[in-house]
């Protein structure tokens, strides 16, 4: 009898010992992965989400101006409207769809957030201290003839450990001379998540 | 015919090996392919089942009452369904055959703790077993096992493990049983 508890003592020192082992834990040792290859490890909005509304957007617009034969659109950005109550970088998803469409060779885009900037280049080149045959001053901007702009919403559905997360992106091309909206569309995004414990 | 069953079992765990794992989702896809995709896919999902093949050697000692304390070496297979109730914690059920000199089989159900470090867990579990040997009486007993495993794939998981029955009779039995585990995920 001795003997066995001698065994089952020893069983039970060797399972702590075990869980002991875990220590403070930390993140370390990544890989790098493709950021197109889904990865949805929490039930918020990620990257994936972006790059989906970003490729139905610039689909969709380039589709829109093969249709109605347009020169090279000239486009401002119109600042993001985030109706959702979770922090989005709405900005980056300007960015996605920007560098897409420039790089497409289809648009043309105008730099809104550098206006300052550049402004007070213009006064520092006009100041004299700057080659006047080099310097670059105001009233040779071009103008825009169309207004981008987008508003993202949200609609949750939790009932125990189911939760379902909706996402809509609608974008919207205005044109600044007549105000009418010329294209729109949006991309929808649902996400299931099933609520589980994590670590140990 | 004990034998044919833990054999196909084992067959139909390779067979399941050697197949290809589903392609991860991707957003790069035509419009509206990443809808069913998933990410963080892997073995430990909550909610999944899996079976494992085991195989390996089972050293009876029969220690006090028996006025004899003898040891015999004999190989043991079986299989085991779980379930996976969360990524670290499931239940199952479980079959084992002692073959040679011991014959007995064994029916369990018990528990597992897994603790992730993949590609390679640890885990510990506890089983209540049902030993009934092919002549005399069956008996009650109870099982801790601790093993490590190695994950293959996202369905596959190769192992071994240490366990240890204290079969609770007149002439109390221990049996260490030494196996290699096969476990694949549905």
């Amino acid at each position: 009898m001795k003997a066995r508890w001698t065994q089952c003592a020893m069983l039970a020192l060797v399972a702590v010992s075990l869980s002991a082992c875990a220590g403070q834990r930390a993140f370390t040792r990544g890989t790098y992965e493709d950021p197109e290859q889904i990865a949805m490890l929490d039930d918020r909005w990620n990257q994936n989400d972006m790059q989906l509304v970003a490729k139905k957007i610039v689909e969709s617009l380039g589709a829109w101006k093969t249709r109605d034969a347009l020169d090279k659109p000239v486009v401002i950005l119109e600042t993001p409207k985030n109706r959702t109550t979770e922090h989005i970088d709405l900005q980056a998803l300007y960015d996605h769809v920007k560098t897409a469409l420039i790089n497409s060779g289809e648009f043309t885009f105008l730099d809104k957030a550098a206006r300052e900037e550049i402004a007070k280049e213009y006064e520092y080149q006009a100041s004299g201290y700057v080659d006047p045959n080099e310097a670059t001053g105001p009233g040779k901007q071009r103008g825009a003839r169309y207004l981008l702009g987008s508003v993202i919403t949200a609609n949750i559905q939790q009932v125990g450990n189911d939760k379902l997360v909706y996402y809509k992106t609608t974008f919207e091309l205005t044109d600044i001379e007549t105000t009418e909206i010329l294209w729109t569309d949006h991309k929808e995004i649902a996400k299931a998540f099933k609520k589980k414990s994590i670590g140990l | 015919m004990r034998s044919w069953i833990a054999v196909a079992l084992i067959a139909i765990g390779a067979g399941a090996a050697m197949a290809a794992d589903p392609p991860p989702g991707r957003t790069d896809g035509p419009e509206g392919s990443e809808v069913g995709r998933g990410g963080y896919a892997h073995f430990g999902t909550p909610g999944s089942i899996y079976i494992e093949s085991f195989f390996g050697a089972a050293v009876d000692i029969e220690l006090e009452g028996s006025g004899d304390e003898s040891s015999m070496t004999d190989l043991v297979y079986g299989a085991n369904v779980g379930y996976m109730m969360e990524e670290w914690l499931s239940v199952q059920v479980g079959y084992g055959y002692i073959g040679g000199d011991q014959k007995s089989s064994i029916y369990s159900i018990g528990i597992r703790n897994v603790l992730r470090n993949e590609p390679v867990n640890w885990y510990m579990g506890l089983d209540a077993e049902l030993y009934a040997p092919d002549v005399g009486d069956s008996r009650f007993g109870i099982a801790p096992t601790a093993g490590a495993e190695v994950v293959i794939s996202e369905k596959l998981r190769i192992g071994l493990q240490y366990q240890h029955d204290f079969i609770f009779s007149d002439d109390t039995i221990s049996i260490n049983r030494f196996t290699a585990r096969l476990q694949l995920k549905f």
